[in-house]
């Protein structure tokens, strides 16, 4: 493109298709598009509180073991090591990583549902760390993932059947909980409800999320998050 | 990198929020390419629920290239013959300010290139995709993008300098 001629093409084409009208962006994804009524999200909201009420009074008394990712040599520790690592060398050097100090026992993997993965996120702008734990009743594996990334996401209009409940207070910051059962795709089976907690930090967002994890547990694996090094 | 399905929670917001981000300039390039709107939403869906499905072990060098191409993929699936083109002034907002005229000849030039051409074209200048990237989507040599782009521009300015 080096002519002002070919130039002028290229804009008149762009400025042509720049007025072209689009579809409401309704209809930019289909499929389970029910908005919730107040009522539903009145109850969805009282449901929410009662489990964050219930979640810390039954979070304060249990004293079930817990596991320190970094006190072991077992093969889980090896592995996890090995999946942070990965992540780490695969994002840019300035990226801040959260690496949980601690998380529950209950996702160091299983027989069908191995713990942690790691992978980048669709964008290749963030991670995904997937811990799992027990074999779940609709044959899925439970698991919780711990993400962090520099993209953009405007969670008021996503459209995946969640609703911001709440927020806490962690790490000098907001988070943002989100619970619900999500949108599938047609013909998948039905999700089990997750709880979804997310915040901005360090230039970028980051979350917690899980299938099966209690709302205390997500909060307390958000305080011990530490920057990666 | 260990590969994981993109059926979770996290997959689908960051896929969704990318979706929604390419949606206008793709949307657009499959109604140049030739698309009715309605066609162009179909084809739209059809690449997002694709993506949803595809396993993220290697993650995409253009979300919205990859959009483009599933989708017009999927439009061209659905057509039986090229000749069903939607009328280009059913497209523009006539009703918009300046340029109405070019905005017609430019459109109307380009549902003259040979279907390539058009590809080629519409990913560069409308999607926003590099050369490397169209190249790599479209699985044609860089050289060819160039050549295809400079010959398909210099025929959109002879239609529409006999068009005036």
């Amino acid at each position: 493109m080096t002519t002002p001629s070919e130039q002028w093409i290229v804009g008149a084409l762009r400025q042509a298709t720049d007025r072209m009208a689009l579809p409401p962006e309704s209809r930019w994804i289909r499929g389970h598009h029910s908005t919730p009524h107040a009522p539903t999200i009145a109850v969805v909201g009282i449901i929410a509180i009662f489990i964050v009420a219930v979640g810390i009074t039954i979070g304060a008394l249990r004293v079930e073991p817990r596991a320190v990712p970094a006190a072991g040599g077992d093969a889980f520790v090896v592995r996890e090591d090995a999946e942070w690592t990965l992540a780490k060398s695969s994002l840019p050097s300035d990226f801040v990583l959260l690496r949980p100090s601690w998380f529950p026992s209950e996702f160091h993997g299983s027989a069908d549902c191995p713990s942690p993965w790691a992978t980048l996120d669709v964008l290749n702008t963030g991670y995904v760390v997937r811990y799992q734990g027990r074999t779940l009743p609709n044959g899925r594996c439970a698991w919780l993932l711990i993400t962090g990334t520099r993209a953009t996401v405007n969670y008021a209009e996503l459209t995946d059947g969640l609703i911001e409940t709440n927020t806490v207070n962690a790490r000098g910051t907001v988070i943002h909980i989100r619970s619900g059962t999500p949108r599938t795709n047609l013909g998948s089976p039905p999700a089990l409800p997750q709880i979804y907690l997310w915040w901005r930090e360090s230039g970028a967002t980051y979350e917690v999320i899980s299938n099966d994890a209690e709302l205390v547990d997500l909060v307390r694996v958000i305080g011990g998050l530490e920057p990666m090094r | 990198m260990t590969a994981i399905a993109v059926d979770t929670a996290i997959e689908r917001v960051r896929w969704e929020a990318a979706y929604r981000n390419a949606f206008p300039r793709v949307y657009r390039g499959l109604c140049a390419l030739g698309a009715r709107p309605d066609e162009a939403e179909d084809a739209l869906q059809d690449a997002f629920v694709k993506g949803l499905e595809r396993r993220i072990d290697q993650p995409l060098a253009s979300v919205d290239g990859w959009i483009y191409v599933v989708a017009s993929r999927a439009w061209r699936g659905r057509r039986l013959r090229e000749r069903f083109l939607t009328p280009w002034t059913l497209l523009v907002d006539r009703e918009a300010p300046s340029v109405l005229d070019t905005s017609l000849e430019v459109l109307a030039a380009l549902r003259r290139l040979p279907l390539r051409q058009r590809q080629i074209v519409v990913a560069r200048y409308v999607v926003g995709l590099s050369q490397e990237e169209t190249a790599e989507l479209l699985g044609i040599a860089r050289g060819t993008v160039s050549a295809t782009t400079t010959q398909a521009i210099a025929t959109l300015r002879r239609h529409m300098e006999v068009q005036k």
